[in-house]
């Protein structure tokens, strides 16, 4: 069966996918986008878990979509740089000292004064080194990452202006990013700050989606590479789009069409055809073939060539690279439908982005330690945002859905969504009581069954590590980081690719840039 | 008591017993013979009589299953269905890179059925090949004894010995014959470039094939033999080998110590009409830039020292290295095999070869004209015949 000629086949319809088919569109090549699932958007699209409640499916805060994907593809109207009206996040305590931390640094820090002096002065100073340190990594993200190759001038050159970018901004604190970035964030905060609950809410940002403990090596890494935003003025604020995470996807989605992708949903691609070392198109489950002399991939690495392209098509030692690059996913997601608003402190202030269940240090350490000998911890740290607070479309009046993330929950064949349920629950009732008799409805997943829901191997939300080995020139693994595939036509565009995820979408967009420059070049294989 | 440095092949107490000079030298953790007595004598019974050689410690593996076939030729960078069931097969093997990790000699007993010979260990790179195929890979080097018998005389000898069968067993064929109610495989394989056998048997039977195989001889000149004799015999014969011309890519320290087969003369062994194997990307760059760097080349040299270690000369420039060189005693001739740059890789090129030797203790340095010749210096019709 034939399914049509394009330039190029998009073989998943993320945000990253989109991305990348808007970019190539615009540049006048004939795209299509073959999404499996029933529509576009992958894992930042709503789901009704209860009639009339529409909840985050995965992502629910966008801490740093590029900014130039907002402004290529016009996405400012969508309000990303609006300002939080209330105090982005909110810290639980077990004693009940509840922080609220503005996003400005400095009214955050009138906040912590309360609790300690010495933290109220260190806290914005550490926020603005991070912030500072955060952006110098930014710069390495928007870019396709040089190869090691000696003999590439042009690599040589980009790897001398990154390394300049980051002496120019001076000695100290040049020395300053090379000493923390492989440190472990415990370390970091034990330094700077006193409060366990402050360090407890760095800690677990420094470690959400990732499968590292706050003591785990180059979490201060993680930690920046979460704030290393795209948007400029937005650094490390945690933005909620009015619409949240599905307003930016389908709007990607738009722009993509608008730029004449044809946008394909409900086709499953069965495998990647490749024929002597080039692509071909792709093959649907249903048989129907889709040629193109380009195929971009947004699933996840693994998937991408072992069951995709298959071990066929590829090199041994290639493969045997992908197989190690570390995908199992640490994370929970909780989604809960309520009859009211749960009495969370802070709520009545304000429209809270977000609270924190992250006590300190060891809390989050102790539910690390837990996950990763594959135990449900009892006491996992948690992101909680209420969706309904700031689109009041999403669930019926007065009503609400709450959104939670969990750290962590372990991959297991056989998930407990019950368990996970029972225990997110029980944690939020003692700072919201009457939570539990609230629920109407709740979804819960664990790794394994993010892994099916999106069809991400493993079920990380980066598709992948982040990790200083799995980062830049290494991502997804060393010698394949320039987005090209070892097979003459084939990319990578996804999470898995650099800078990893978060939805940032700039893998898509860079994926894209580095395409259309090997096409001018008539490059077509890594 | 202390255990032996290093294991016993199943010839060694005939091959003990022989060895006068008491050269032993180690390959794959077992004690082999470097010469026995007398390496000159040796040589010559590889070139005008029967000669035998331990070569046991080879690494061999048994690839079998559905897909046994498929495997070797993601492996491989030739074309094994070319090779029908019951023939031998030569080719190399790289990384995805198209760097050299190694080559050797591939039996075919069955469809798929298959044997894998080489120097070194490549069990995780084949086991790494082999992701999502029906097909077992294992190790059976301990299992089998190998015995090569080369020469001249070596058809004969066979046959007095009553393996009747090899008589029409043509150049890289393969026989399943017994010998006095002993299984053995002979492979009209070899590594001397000459008319050759190679037995393979189970090491219970080593013993009792090799006196069977004296016994035989005794008439025809048979030599045992060792490795300083064979790597004469191979250097005529131009035939490369790991550790020599090459190393394994996945061992070398330096990048641009890695070598690909297209610079030791084997594109002949890559075939790119089969639509993958692991490093035919590679090789195919690297073939569309031109080729790589250097050549695999062979060398007459004046004199009579052997060029070992000499670094080669174009004017002022330095081109190239020999990679292994001897004195050939059927040539009459100085000869080497060298890596020089692919300018200097052509017929009757003239380089100059700086040769270091030793007069008793003071190092001497003489320099010699090298001429670039086919690398197989040595190539009789009966070695195909």
């Amino acid at each position: 069966m034939n399914g049509g000629a394009f330039d190029v086949v998009l073989v998943g319809g993320g945000h990253n996918g989109l991305t990348a088919a808007a970019y190539l569109a615009r540049a006048g090549l004939k795209v299509v986008v073959l999404e499996a699932a029933e529509r576009t958007g992958g894992a930042g699209v709503h789901r009704e878990i209860h009639p009339g409640f529409h909840a985050p499916a995965l992502a629910h805060l966008l801490p740093a979509l590029d900014e130039r994907v907002m402004r290529d593809l016009n996405l400012a109207r969508l309000g990303l740089d609006a300002h939080v009206a209330g105090p982005a996040t909110v810290v639980l305590s077990p004693d009940g000292g509840t922080l609220e931390l503005s996003p400005d640094p400095d009214r955050a820090a009138r906040a912590v004064a309360a609790q300690s002096r010495r933290d109220a002065e260190a806290y914005p100073a550490l926020c603005k080194r991070l912030q500072r340190h955060a952006a110098a990594l930014r710069a390495v993200f928007t870019r396709t990452p040089p190869t090691l190759n000696a003999s590439s001038r042009g690599d040589m050159a980009r790897l001398g202006q990154m390394a300049w970018a980051m002496r120019r901004r001076g000695r100290p604190a040049m020395r300053d990013f090379l000493r923390i970035v492989g440190m472990n964030v415990a370390d970091l905060l034990d330094e700077v700050l006193e409060i366990p609950a402050l360090q407890g809410v760095f800690a677990a940002d420094a470690v959400w989606g990732t499968n590292h403990g706050p003591r785990s090596p180059n979490t201060v890494f993680t930690l920046l590479h979460r704030m290393a935003g795209g948007a400029a003025g937005r650094e490390g604020r945690l933005a909620w789009p009015g619409g949240g995470p599905e307003r930016v996807v389908n709007a990607l989605a738009a722009a993509a069409r608008a730029a004449g992708a044809d946008i394909r949903t409900d086709a499953r691609v069965a495998r990647i055809v490749v024929e002597a070392g080039a692509v071909r198109g792709a093959e649907l489950e249903d048989g129907s073939m889709i040629s193109a002399d380009s195929v971009v991939s947004s699933a996840d690495p693994l998937t991408t060539c072992a069951a995709l392209v298959g071990p066929d098509h590829l090199d041994a030692d290639f493969l045997r690279d992908i197989r190690a690059f570390r995908t199992r996913g640490l994370t929970g997601k909780v989604n809960f439908a309520l009859e009211r608003m749960p009495a969370l402190p802070g709520a009545e202030a304000g429209k809270a982005l977000r609270w924190v269940l992250a006590p300190s240090i060891d809390y989050v350490e102790d539910a690390f330690d837990c996950a990763k000998y594959g135990q449900a911890p009892p006491a996992p740290a948690l992101e909680i945002t209420m969706p309904s607070l700031h689109d009041d479309t999403l669930a019926p009046q007065g009503k609400h859905v709450m959104s939670v993330n969990v750290a962590y929950e372990p991959y297991a064949d056989e998930e407990d969504a019950s368990a996970l349920q029972r225990t997110v629950t029980g944690l939020i009732e003692p700072y919201a009581p009457g939570f539990g008799d609230s629920v109407l409805a709740c979804e819960a997943m664990g790794p394994r069954a993010i892994e099916s829901t999106f069809r991400i191997a493993g079920g990380h939300w980066h598709h992948g590590d982040i990790a200083l080995d799995q980062f830049f020139m290494l991502r997804p693994v060393p010698g394949f980081a320039q987005y090209r595939l070892p097979v003459s036509g084939l990319y990578l565009c996804g999470a898995g690719a650099h800078p990893g995820g978060g939805m940032t979408a700039t893998a898509g967009a860079n994926a894209a840039a580095q395409i259309l420059r090997d096409r001018r070049h008539r490059r077509k294989s890594a | 008591m202390t255990q032996a440095a290093l294991r016993q092949t199943p010839f060694h107490e005939a091959l003990a017993a022989l060895n006068h000079a008491c050269a032993w030298e180690r390959w794959q953790g077992y004690a082999t013979v470097n010469h026995f007595y007398d390496v000159a004598q040796e040589y010559a019974a590889i070139r005008n009589a029967a000669s035998l050689y331990d070569l046991s410690p080879m690494v061999k593996y048994r690839v079998s299953g559905a897909d046994a076939a498929r495997l070797i030729n993601r492996v491989l960078t030739r074309d094994i269905d070319r090779c029908r069931p019951g023939r031998c097969f030569y080719a190399p093997w790289c990384d995805g890179d198209g760097m050299i990790i190694e080559d050797g000699t591939i039996f075919r007993f069955a469809p798929d059925e298959f044997q894998i010979n080489c120097g070194e260990h490549n069990l995780t790179w084949f086991l790494a090949s082999a992701e999502g195929l029906d097909v077992r890979v294992e190790d059976v080097s301990d299992d089998i004894a190998a015995l090569s018998v080369q020469g001249p005389l070596s058809r004969e000898l066979l046959l007095k010995a009553g393996l009747g069968g090899v008589a029409d067993l043509r150049f890289f064929g393969l026989l399943r014959t017994q010998l006095d109610a002993m299984p053995v495989t002979v492979t009209r394989t070899g590594f001397t470039g000459d008319l050759g056998y190679e037995l393979w048997m189970s090491p219970e039977h080593a013993l009792a094939v090799w006196q069977r195989l004296m016994a035989a001889g005794r008439t025809r000149g048979v030599t045992p033999i060792g490795s300083a004799a064979l790597d004469i015999a191979r250097i005529e014969a131009g035939h490369i080998q790991v550790n020599s011309e090459y190393r394994d890519a996945r061992k070398t320290v330096d990048l641009s110590e890695r070598r690909s087969p297209l610079e030791l003369g084997l594109e002949w062994a890559v075939d790119f009409r089969k639509p993958h194997f692991n490093g035919r990307r590679a090789l195919q760059e690297q073939q569309a830039r031109g080729g790589p760097a250097l050549r695999l080349v062979g060398l007459e040299i004046t004199g009579r020292r052997p060029a070992v270690d000499s670094v080669l000369y174009a004017g002022r420039r330095a081109v190239g290295q020999t990679t292994a060189a001897t004195w050939s005693p059927i040539l009459k001739k100085s000869i080497a095999l060298a890596l020089v740059e692919a300018d200097y890789a052509k017929p009757d090129q003239r380089l100059d070869a700086e040769i270091y030797h030793r007069r008793e203790v003071w190092l001497q340095r003489r320099e010699a004209v090298a001429r670039v010749v086919p690398h197989r210096f040595f190539d009789p019709p009966r070695k195909r015949s």
